[in-house]
C-alpha cells in the first residue's frame, strides 16, 4: 500500500524520513517545536539555544533550517510555520514519552514560549495568534486553569466579533485535542533487551478529526467563511496585457529597443499571475464555473463564440501608448456596444474610460509619456469612500452577520481594498456614475447602466483582496486584509447573471 | 576540583557561546573573589562575572541567564554588613548556610528589572492571560540569539575591508603640493589643502530574501546590518532579491547539456550571455523593485559585491536554470566590478549536490562563519581568488 492510500502511514513515513535524513538530534528539536501551535524561525532558534546547546552533542545552527524547510513544516505566512496536526500530535507524544524530557521538559518549553510571547511580543500584530500561543503554553503549564480561563473569557465574549468567536471554538478544540494526545496509550516501547525502539514504528494516529489553529488551513479567506452562492456562471476573462510584438506600438519599440523580449516576458509573467488570481476567485465563488481566457485583441470574437454571462477585464502594466492603436480601437468598438456585463479591473478600468472619452493621466495629472519613471503610486490596502451606497454592488458591505473583523466595517460608506496603480482616469465618462472615490484618485469605481449595458469598473483590485491569504508576501502576493473585494466580486457575478437586456 | 565548580561550568558554557575568554579571565574572577568581591549576594557575584566577562549588552544578558541556570541559592549579606562590621567567621557562616530562604529584599532588584521589561499590552478583544499563581519551572531562559557569527565578529573582521581614499572637505595640509607651489612661484604662497584620508569600502550587498532563506533572515540581517553600520553612510548599498537577481537567461543552450542527471555548464560557458535585465528590491518585503542596471550604474565600477544567499543549498536542490541565470548575472558583475564573494549561511558540507556547489565553481563562495568571513574579506582585499573558473 502506498503512503497516499494510508494517511496514517504517510504521517509516520514523513517523520521517519525526517529522522533518517537529519538524525535523532534534529528530531528531538522538532518534538520541542511541536509545543507551540505555530512556529517562527526565532522561536525555533530559542528552543535550540536553550535546550540543545549544552547537550553532549550540541545541535548546529543549520538544523533549524532543516526542520523549517522539511515536510514536517508548512509555511503558512510571513515568518510563520505550522507543523501539520497529525505530525504534531506524534511529535508531542514522543516528547512526552522520552525519558530525558517528559512532563518537566514540556513545562519548560511552555514557560519559554509564554515568556517569549510576553517579553518580546513577536505576534503583537496578530492578537489571535499571540493569545493562541499563550493559551497553549498556559494549557501545558496548568491545563485546568487554562480551560477555566477559556470558559470565563468565552462567557464574556458574546458581543465579540465573529473571528474571535471562532477563535474560542478552535482553541477549545485545540485544548481537547491536546488532552486526547496525551491520554492515549503511549507508543514508546522497549524491546526485549530493554533498549528503546525506533520512534514512530508503532505510533498510533489519534482519531480525533484534526482541527487546525484558527484560520490556518481553510480553503477560503481566513477572516470569514465563504459559501458558494452562485450556482452556474460562464465567465470570459480577458487578458489586457501585451502578448507579443504584434501588440506593441512604435513608441514601445523605440523606448524598449533591444529589451523588447524581456519586457514582453515580464508582461506575460504578470498576466499569468493576474489571470490565475481572477480564475481562482471565480472558482471559489461559483459552484459550477465555466471559464474561458482570451486576449484583449480577440475579445469580440471570444465573446461571440463563448457567449459568457460576464466578462472580466484584467489589469495592465504598461501605458496605453505602448499598445498598438488598432488594439485599443477594436476594444473600444466592442466595449461601447456590448450588452454582456463587464467588470473591468485596474488597467481594464482605464481602458474602458479611455474608450468612453476619458483621459488616462498620472496621479499628479501628467500625461503618462511625460513621466514614465518615478511616478507617484497608490500601493497597498487603502480606505475609500462609497459615493452611492444604494448600488447593489455594495449589498452586504455593512452586514455584520457576514463576519466583521475590523471596526471600519461598521462605519458607513467605507471600503478597503488593494491598490496598485500609478495612472488614473481624469473624469467620470458620460453615461457612467461614480461609485467609489478617494483623495488620491477621484475615480476609483464607476458603473454604466445605460443603453442596456452593465459595466462596472474599479481602479482598485477587488480580485486581489482575498486570493493570496496563504501565500508568501512578495511584490505580487500579500496577506488578505479585507473582505470587501470578495463582496464586490460576488455581487457583480450575481448581478451579471440577473442582467437582462 | 574546578570541573565541579559552578563558576567553572559557567565559564565553559560562555566559551562555548564564543565569549572571548581565556584562562586568565577565569583566574581574574578567582583573584577578584579572593580580594573580597562578589561575596555579599548572589547578585553581586553575578554582576562581578558580568563586569569581568561580558563586553556588550547582549553578552551581559546571556551571561545573566546562564548564571541563573547554575541554580545557585540566594544569599544576602548586606543586612549583616549594615548592622555590624563583618568578620571572616560571619562571612563563612553565611556563605555556607546558603540554604536559608532568600531575604525578601534580595529580590527587589530583580523585580525592578522585570518591571522594566516591555510586556504585551492587552488590546481590545481577547482578554490577557496572566500566569499569577501558576507554578512555573525554575529554569531561566536565554533570549539572546546564538548565531555562527556575532555582530562583533563581523565588525572586527570587516574593518579590514577598507581602502584609503581622499574624500571630504579640504582640511589637511598637503605638504608636497605646498612645497611644489612655493618652489614654482618662488614666493611664500598659500598653503595647499587636501581632503583627509579615510578608510572606505564601496560595497554592494545583495541579500536573498524569503523562501528557503526565511529561516536565516535574522542571522543574515545581523551580518548585513553590521557591515552597513561599520561603513560610512553611502559606501554600502543593500538590495534584496529572491533566489536570483535576474531571470530569463537563454535556456536554449541547455539543450546540449541535457540528458545528464546533474548537468553542468562547463561546455556552454562561453555561450552564456551576460544578463542584467532584472530587478532587485529596496526593501526586505520585495515590494519596491529597482532595475538592476540602475543599481549597477549607481555603485559604479570597482565596487565589491557580496551575495548573502543559500544558493539553493537549504532545500538541497539542484536547479540548472537557477545556475544558468546566476552565471549570466555574474558575467555582468565581472564587467562592472573587480571582486565578488558569496556568503552562504549554510556550511560547506551541505552544498554538495546542490546548485550552491556549482555556483561556487564560478564565484568565491564561503560559509557564513568566522573562518568563511575571514577568507571572504581576504578575497575582497584582492589577495586570493580561489575559484575554478572566474568567467
Amino acid at each position: 500500500m502506498s503512503y497516499t492510500d494510508n494517511p496514517e502511514k504517510l504521517v509516520k513515513g514523513t517523520a521517519k524520513t525526517f529522522l533518517a535524513s537529519f538524525g535523532e538530534g534534529a528530531l528531538h528539536l522538532a518534538c520541542h517545536a511541536a509545543v507551540p501551535v505555530v512556529l517562527s524561525p526565532e522561536l525555533l532558534h530559542l528552543l535550540r539555544v536553550n535546550f540543545f546547546l549544552d547537550t553532549p552533542e550540541p545541535l548546529p545552527y543549520m538544523v533549524e533550517s532543516d526542520i523549517l524547510l522539511s515536510p514536517l513544516c508548512n509555511e503558512i505566512g510571513d515568518n510563520l510555520y505550522e507543523i501539520p496536526p497529525d505530525i504534531r500530535d506524534i511529535l508531542l507524544r514522543e516528547l512526552a514519552t522520552t525519558p530525558a524530557y517528559g512532563e518537566q521538559r514540556i513545562h519548560e518549553i511552555a514557560a519559554l514560549l509564554f515568556q517569549y510571547s510576553k517579553r518580546f511580543s513577536p505576534w503583537q500584530n496578530n492578537q489571535t495568534l499571540e493569545r493562541g500561543q499563550q493559551l497553549t503554553a498556559f494549557n501545558f503549564l496548568d491545563s485546568q486553569s487554562a480551560k477555566k480561563w477559556l470558559e470565563a473569557s468565552e462567557e464574556d465574549s458574546h458581543s465579540a466579533a465573529l473571528s474571535e468567536r471562532e477563535w474560542f471554538i478552535a482553541m477549545r478544540a485545540e485544548l481537547l485535542k491536546l488532552d486526547a494526545v496525551f491520554s492515549e496509550p503511549q507508543d514508546f516501547k522497549t524491546n526485549a533487551t530493554g533498549e528503546l525502539e525506533t520512534p514512530f514504528t508503532e505510533a498510533p494516529v489519534h482519531t480525533i478529526e484534526p482541527l487546525q489553529f484558527p484560520f490556518n488551513q481553510r480553503p477560503f479567506s481566513r477572516y470569514e467563511p465563504i459559501e458558494k452562492r452562485v450556482e452556474d456562471a460562464r465567465v470570459l476573462i480577458i487578458d489586457d496585457l501585451l502578448r507579443n510584438e504584434d501588440d506593441i506600438s512604435d513608441v514601445a519599440r523605440r523606448e524598449w529597443g533591444r529589451n523588447i523580449p524581456n519586457e514582453l516576458q515580464r508582461e506575460r509573467r504578470v498576466a499569468a499571475l493576474d489571470i490565475e488570481t481572477i480564475h481562482n476567485n471565480i472558482s471559489r465563488l461559483v459552484k459550477r464555473p465555466t471559464i474561458h481566457v482570451g486576449h484583449l485583441s480577440e475579445i469580440a470574437e471570444a465573446a461571440r463564440k463563448f457567449r459568457p454571462n460576464a466578462i472580466i477585464l484584467s489589469g495592465t502594466v504598461r501605458d496605453f501608448d505602448f499598445y498598438k492603436p488598432e488594439l485599443i480601437e477594436s476594444f473600444g468598438s466592442f466595449i461601447r456596444t456590448t450588452t454582456i456585463p463587464v467588470l473591468a479591473i485596474g488597467g481594464g478600468h482605464q481602458l474602458v474610460g479611455l474608450s468612453f472619452g476619458a483621459r488616462v493621466l498620472t496621479l499628479d495629472y501628467l500625461e503618462p509619456r511625460e513621466r514614465r519613471e518615478k511616478r507617484q503610486f497608490e500601493y497597498q490596502y487603502r480606505f475609500m469612500r462609497i459615493t452611492d451606497p444604494e448600488d447593489p454592488i455594495f449589498h452586504g458591505i455593512n452586514d455584520e452577520s457576514t463576519g466583521i473583523w475590523e471596526d471600519y466595517t461598521t462605519g458607513p460608506r467605507i471600503i478597503r481594498a488593494w491598490q496598485n496603480h500609478g495612472l488614473q482616469l481624469d473624469r467620470v465618462p458620460e453615461g457612467f456614475k461614480l461609485l467609489v472615490t478617494s483623495y488620491l484618485c477621484r475615480n476609483q469605481m464607476m458603473v454604466k447602466r445605460t443603453d442596456g449595458q452593465l459595466i462596472y469598473t474599479t481602479q482598485f483590485h477587488p480580485e486581489k483582496s482575498f486570493e493570496d491569504w496563504n501565500k508568501n508576501r512578495t511584490r505580487w502576493e500579500h496577506q488578505n486584509e479585507s473582505r470587501d473585494g470578495r463582496i464586490l466580486f460576488e455581487n457583480f457575478l450575481i448581478q451579471a447573471l440577473a442582467h437582462r437586456v | 576540583m574546578e570541573q565541579n565548580s559552578p563558576l567553572y561550568n559557567l565559564f565553559v558554557r560562555l566559551r562555548r557561546r564564543r565569549f572571548l575568554l581565556g584562562v586568565e579571565d577565569y583566574f581574574a574572577l578567582k583573584r577578584a573573589m579572593r580580594l573580597g568581591f562578589g561575596w555579599s549576594s548572589r547578585e553581586t557575584l553575578r554582576n562581578l562575572c558580568c563586569l569581568l566577562w561580558a563586553k556588550s549588552n547582549s553578552e551581559r544578558e546571556l551571561l545573566k541567564s546562564l548564571f541563573d541556570q547554575l541554580g545557585l541559592p540566594d544569599w544576602d549579606l548586606s543586612r549583616d554588613i549594615s548592622l555590624a562590621k563583618p568578620t571572616t567567621e560571619s562571612e563563612n557562616k553565611d556563605l555556607s548556610g546558603s540554604e536559608e530562604p532568600a531575604q525578601e529584599g534580595s529580590n527587589v532588584q530583580g523585580l525592578d528589572i522585570d518591571e522594566q521589561v516591555p510586556a504585551t499590552l492587552p488590546k481590545r478583544g481577547l482578554p490577557p492571560i496572566d500566569l499569577e499563581g501558576i507554578r512555573l519551572p525554575s529554569k531561566s531562559f536565554v533570549f539572546v540569539p546564538h548565531f555562527p557569527l556575532t555582530s562583533r565578529d563581523v565588525a572586527q573582521r570587516w574593518r579590514y575591508v577598507r581602502e584609503s581614499e581622499l574624500s571630504g572637505p579640504l582640511e589637511e595640509v598637503d605638504i608636497k603640493a605646498t612645497i611644489a607651489l612655493r618652489c614654482r612661484q618662488g614666493l611664500p604662497g598659500p598653503i595647499v589643502l587636501r581632503p583627509r584620508k579615510r578608510k572606505t569600502s564601496h560595497l554592494l550587498l545583495l541579500v536573498d530574501q524569503q523562501g528557503s532563506m526565511a529561516p536565516f533572515h535574522k542571522f543574515v540581517e545581523i551580518v548585513w546590518d553590521t557591515i552597513k553600520r561599520s561603513a560610512r553612510s553611502g559606501d554600502v548599498a543593500v538590495y534584496y532579491f529572491h533566489d536570483v537577481p535576474v531571470e530569463g537567461a537563454d535556456d536554449r543552450i541547455l539543450a546540449s547539456v541535457g540528458g545528464q542527471p546533474f548537468p553542468v555548464l562547463d561546455d556552454v560557458l562561453d555561450q552564456i550571455a551576460p544578463l542584467d535585465s532584472g530587478y532587485v528590491y529596496e526593501d526586505r518585503e520585495l515590494l519596491s523593485p529597482i532595475p538592476l542596471p540602475e543599481v549597477l550604474q549607481t555603485i559604479g565600477k570597482g565596487a565589491n559585491v557580496v551575495f548573502l544567499s543559500d544558493a539553493g543549498a537549504a532545500r538541497r536542490h539542484y536547479d540548472l536554470q537557477r545556475l544558468l541565470d546566476t552565471v549570466a548575472f555574474i558575467k555582468v558583475l565581472r564587467n562592472y566590478n573587480q571582486r565578488c564573494v558569496w556568503l552562504n549561511p549554510l556550511p560547506v558540507s551541505s552544498w554538495s549536490g546542490t546548485t550552491a556547489e556549482q555556483i561556487a565553481r564560478y564565484v568565491s563562495m564561503f560559509a557564513l562563519d568566522s573562518h568563511g568571513l575571514q577568507r571572504a574579506t581576504t578575497v575582497l582585499l584582492g589577495k586570493r581568488r580561489p575559484v575554478e573558473n572566474s568567467l
